[in-house]
């Protein structure tokens, strides 16, 4: 534990006392004459791009395109926000059969398809058994029908 | 040249120059007196944050000349900035700030030059990136072995070593300083100590 432990320390130990080389001797002089430069021809003017430049507010501020852009989408947003928090208008709900609902409306195709050709008489169910047949309805007196039964 | 005599409080680093590590609002006074073109100040500033920022600039580039421009570009920001310095809140992370991102500009021209790597380049041409302090010069030998060792690591682990242990900044500041989250300054400070002991295990 001791052992990995003065390991670990070894590179900041090794590191502790020593420092960075010094600028060259010429920098000073160098340094400050642009510096200097630097400020006489700009005298109070911002830098185009400085390290930290202004915060987004000031931008905003400054910028008259960018105000009018950021009063836009406020606005826009107000607006929508308005629009979309009102309640919203819906139909009410019928309760009334979809058949007659569409029976009531005024549109031919909608009606004509609601309205169902009558069904053939020979295809109705028997009165007494209540099931459809095809073909023709036979006869209570058909001789063959009674034969068959009996 | 004689350095100007620090401010109240600040104490002299260990060259013998005037604190880096001085509290922010003696660093936002100074800043204050750049900014009202005080005669004086500008110096004054050198003299405190040059060591520093050109060491983290050589750190960043490998290369001396390089990082004695990005020190110069430094400070001609200093002085554009005009009256906008007073919203400097943290100077000294504020300069080391603007020498990242000059080193990152001169990183980026060179990716789009045919060049070396910027890692290949760093020591390169006797540009040491660190040397015994002038009070204990029988550390040459170990500031070359550990100036070796650091042109081997990745340009943003020895970046953070350097605001680490030669800017005394927290994680936190190393975060800002280098636009990463306050954890990965911690873990790439961790993984730079970890390569740092492999290679001095491995060492004859």
């Amino acid at each position: 534990m001791r052992r990995s432990r003065e390991h670990a320390d070894a590179p900041a130990r090794l590191l502790s006392g020593l420092v960075p080389p010094c600028p060259p001797a010429g920098l000073r002089a160098r340094c400050l004459e642009a510096a200097r430069r630097a400020a006489v021809a700009q005298p109070g003017a911002s830098a185009p791009q400085a390290a930290q430049g202004p915060d987004l507010w000031s931008r905003l501020w400054e910028s008259r395109p960018l105000r009018l852009a950021w009063a836009a989408t406020v606005t826009g947003l107000i607006v929508a926000n308005g629009v979309l928090s009102l309640p919203r208008w819906t139909a009410p709900v019928s309760t009334e059969s979809p058949f007659l609902v569409a029976a009531a409306s005024r549109e031919p195709e909608l009606a004509a398809v609601i309205d169902l050709p009558a069904m053939p008489p020979w295809c109705l169910p028997y009165p007494e058994r209540g099931d459809l047949i095809g073909g023709a309805q036979p006869s209570i007196s058909d001789p063959t029908r009674r034969g068959r039964n009996q | 040249m004689q350095a100007a005599d620090p401010p109240h409080g600040a104490r002299r680093d260990d060259l013998g120059q005037p604190g880096f590590d001085m509290p922010a609002d003696q660093w936002r006074a100074l800043l204050e007196r750049v900014a009202a073109n005080e005669p004086g100040a500008l110096e004054q500033l050198y003299d405190l944050a040059s060591h520093r920022l050109y060491g983290f600039a050589l750190w960043s580039t490998g290369s001396a000349p390089d990082a004695a421009d990005i020190v110069s570009e430094v400070f001609i920001r200093v002085v554009e900035q005009g009256p906008r310095l007073h919203r400097v809140h943290n100077p000294r992370a504020w300069l080391l700030t603007v020498a990242r991102r000059l080193a990152l500009d001169l990183a980026r021209e060179r990716q789009r030059r045919p060049s070396e790597p910027l890692d290949a380049a760093v020591g390169r041409d006797g540009d040491a990136l660190l040397v015994a302090p002038p009070t204990d010069p029988d550390r040459a030998l170990d500031a070359q072995r550990a100036a070796a060792m650091l042109a081997r690591l990745p340009a943003g682990q020895r970046q953070v070593v350097y605001l680490r242990h030669h800017a005394d900044c927290s994680y936190a500041a190393i975060g800002r300083i280098l636009g990463i989250p306050t954890f990965t300054a911690a873990s790439r400070y961790r993984l730079a100590i970890r390569r740092l002991r492999r290679l001095l295990e491995s060492a004859p």
